[in-house]
């Protein structure tokens, strides 16, 4: 929509869908304009060595700078779409039912594998054990008692995500879940309770279909601990206490927000998508994505007539001229008082004519 | 490395949440206006003592342009801060939608020692609104292989980048227009602070006809603002430092001196210069020259002009003279450019209602008014959801079902304008 050539590189991990999208795009959209290329990581060493004027990329954190070291070499602007470990916080203070109904849906939507799923759960102790049993009861509502034989539940990418993910559970209380078979690289919806900020499955975006609960005594901790790492690219805070809602919004920041639910501020065109920090820069999604790739270039057309005026401007100088300029840059009309004198004076006038055509 | 400590206490302040608050950051905009107010002598007097600067030429980019930003900043931070409801669809009706401005953090203003004050306030001003803790720092820097290096190492933190570069800014002056007019214009822009401004105009493009009588509109120029000898007038400027004189004592063996071109290495001093009979490959029209030296290259016309100014890396600004709309937007719409001018130079910097930035080899980013507040904040997407009406939200839960996703469809779905249904 903004007049760009665009190369697309889908990923090679996805590689059903970018022999595809290969395929098929240049069938569809003008080949001299929109190519796609694909490849790997050596492919696409080798692209970000040339010269583009933009560069959007969605992927790692670690990619990411990769991806902006490369972009610096040709004074390239980049918008990253990156990742991070997205928390959300449950208010004792709200229907922890529907609440619980939406972090399942937003966590375990393509088997864990978006990057604004809610990664981690902050709760009270008091209310850890309900949400395991919400979330457990959610979970036969939406894929019966064998989740493994649900069309609508899927699978984890490839062998060396799946190996990544389980390891995820080394040493971790599984309240609910756990169960995997490499072969079809299947990892059940998993809960895992208790879990300390300083393990493993805390220190990396989990990108796969478990959810560490970590319980904070407040939401004045809540907030401490989401401000001691790296900026998320989304947030997520359920509470009916639209106070506290409005608090952990301004005390912290996140790419994006979705109080009382997930996931849904992405489906909102008229939102920029994107993160902050190390959870990325930029953003898209509906005239967000025209205004990424394009250059607003500031325009003043002016007329060569009107040459009187400009000597202000012009040496020799001097102070009245400084003046002068003064009065033409920094004087702020006050429309107001001009306005309602204005309109007292053509008020008078027209009683005057009025008075005078009839009389 | 000297600076972690600094960094990590500003971090530290910035946690604390203290320049969240309007009041805050209103008191520190007031500070810096009573700083132009109360040491506005000593600023344009630094100014004199490093590179000569008239008094005027001081007072209206450093005073006049920063009490503009910080007035403007002032009057409308409270709009600038409030959050943006957006558009919403079928789903979200009743939720609320918004943007919240939040400020990124600790950020870093290096500013230039052409323009030191108004490059060091203006985003100050910015950031300031935009609820940031700054470093300033003033360097030397030759941009844009400054700006890899400043790009490459923000890259090692993911810290986004607004670079204001340079670039060879061209200026086209038509057939038809008014030479005298043109000429006074051009001459104001190119000797301005003796040249050492980012969006002077670096070069002439004009016909063989008109480039004699463009030399002698611009002579007659140079005498209205300078008089008969401008190393005697007030109103003209010196070279910055030493090694900037060098740089463009070297320059004027480019060409043919059709103006000027004397030197006084002592007050460095550097006469406002025309050059004509440049060539393309001569050094003077390799880099930015950030002095008071005009050359002028002759072209066939607008359409040689164009492709001469494509042939080589986007500049910060272009500019053309002519009296023939259609010609300036021919040049607006055939080439690219952080910013463009009709009919006049630099004039475009002192709308706060225009962003000023580059593209490509001039820079990324930009500022300016609420433009600066804007670069400084991140914009949040924020959704706060009902949690009425599950049932309606119950249509997105699996198990999914063909009865479903139709009902989902039909909510969601965006059409085209224009596409009629009953058709």
């Amino acid at each position: 929509a903004a007049g760009n050539a665009v190369v697309v590189k889908p990923s090679e991990v996805s590689e059903h869908t970018a022999r595809l999208v290969a395929e098929l795009l240049p069938k569809y959209l003008d080949p001299d304009l929109y190519p796609v290329v694909t490849g790997g990581v050596a492919e696409t060493t080798d692209l970000l060595t040339h010269r583009f004027d933009h560069i959007l990329y969605t992927g790692s954190t670690a990619v990411g700078k990769i991806v902006m070291a490369a972009a610096a070499k040709h004074l390239t602007p980049v918008t990253l779409e990156l990742g991070g470990k997205s928390p959300c916080y449950i208010d004792k203070d709200c229907d922890l039912t529907v609440a619980c109904r939406r972090i399942a849906w937003g966590k375990y939507l393509n088997c864990g594998q978006t990057c604004i799923a809610p990664d981690y759960v902050l709760c009270e102790p008091s209310i850890q054990a309900q949400v395991v049993e919400n979330i457990k009861a959610t979970l036969q509502e939406f894929y019966g008692d064998d989740v493994k034989s649900s069309p609508d539940y899927e699978r984890i990418i490839n062998k060396r995500h799946f190996r990544r993910v389980l390891a995820l559970l080394e040493g971790q209380k599984i309240a609910h879940g756990g169960e995997s078979d490499e072969a079809s690289c299947f990892i059940a919806p998993t809960i895992l309770t208790d879990v300390s900020p300083e393990a493993k499955v805390m220190q990396e975006e989990i990108f796969g279909p478990i959810l560490p609960i970590v319980p904070v005594k407040s939401v004045d901790e809540a907030i401490e601990f989401i401000n001691g790492r790296e900026k998320p690219l989304a947030l997520y805070v359920f509470s009916n206490n639209k106070q506290l809602i409005n608090r952990v919004i301004s005390e912290t920041t996140s790419g994006g927000v979705t109080a009382n639910d997930v996931v849904m501020h992405f489906f909102l065109p008229s939102l920029p998508f994107g993160g902050v920090g190390h959870s990325g820069m930029g953003a898209y999604h509906g005239q967000h994505t025209f205004d990424t790739f394009s250059h607003h270039r500031s325009c003043l057309i002016k007329d060569l007539k009107m040459e009187r005026a400009n000597k202000l401007r012009y040496p020799p100088g001097s102070q009245k001229k400084v003046d002068w300029a003064k009065f033409f840059l920094l004087k702020r009309w006050n429309w107001g008082r001009v306005g309602l004198i204005t309109l007292a004076l053509l008020g008078v006038v027209a009683a005057v004519v009025i008075k005078v055509s009839l009389g | 490395n000297p600076y972690a400590g600094l960094v990590s206490r500003l971090r530290a302040s910035w946690l604390t949440g203290k320049t969240r608050p309007m009041e805050y950051r209103v008191a520190q905009l007031e500070a810096l206006g009573r700083f132009l107010d109360e040491k506005q002598q000593d600023i344009l007097e630094a100014l004199a003592s490093d590179m000569h600067e008239p008094s005027f030429e001081a007072e209206y980019c450093n005073i006049l342009l920063c009490k503009n930003e910080l007035n403007n900043t002032l009057n409308k931070l409270d709009t600038w801060m409030k959050d943006e409801h957006v558009e919403k669809n079928l789903v979200t009706q009743l939720d609320s939608a918004f943007i919240r401005k939040d400020p990124y953090g600790v950020v870093l203003i290096v500013a230039p020692w052409h323009c030191p004050i108004f490059a060091a306030l203006v985003p100050l001003i910015g950031a300031i609104a935009a609820g940031e803790w700054e470093l300033c720092q003033s360097r030397t820097l030759r941009a844009p292989a400054a700006g890899r290096m400043v790009m490459t190492a923000a890259a090692k933190h993911l810290t986004p980048v607004t670079l204001e570069l340079g670039g060879k800014n061209p200026c086209y002056v038509s057939d038809h227009c008014e030479l005298q007019i043109a000429a006074r214009r051009v001459a104001w822009g190119r000797f301005f602070h003796a040249g050492q401004t980012c969006v002077a105009p670096n070069y002439v493009l004009c016909s063989a006809a008109v480039r004699d009588k463009l030399v002698g509109a611009l002579r007659e120029a140079i005498a209205e603002f300078y008089g008969p000898n401008p190393k005697e007038s007030p109103d003209f400027a010196r070279i910055a430092d030493d090694e900037q004189f060098q740089r463009l004592r070297a320059l004027l063996g480019s060409g043919r001196v059709a103006i000027g071109g004397q030197a006084d290495e002592r007050e460095r001093y550097i006469a406002p210069t025309v050059l004509v009979d440049v060539q393309p490959s001569d050094p003077v029209m390799q880099e930015s020259i950030l002095g008071p030296i005009l050359p002028i290259i002759t072209v066939t016309g607008v359409d040689e002009a164009i492709d001469f100014i494509n042939a080589r890396e986007r500049p910060l600004v272009v500019y053309v003279f002519s009296s023939d709309k259609k010609v300036v937007n021919q040049v607006l719409e055939r080439t690219s450019s952080g910013g463009f001018c009709g009919n006049d130079t630099m004039m475009h910097m002192t709308l706060v209602s225009l962003p000023f930035g580059g593209i490509g080899e001039s820079g990324l980013g930009r500022y300016h008014g609420q433009f600066t507040f804007d670069t400084f904040s991140h914009l949040r997407g924020c959704l706060q959801r009902t949690t009425a009406l599950e049932a309606v939200t119950a249509l997105r839960y699996p198990p999914y079902g063909a009865h479903k996703t139709g009902l989902v469809r039909a909510a969601c779905e965006l059409k085209r304008h224009g596409a009629c249904a009953l058709l």
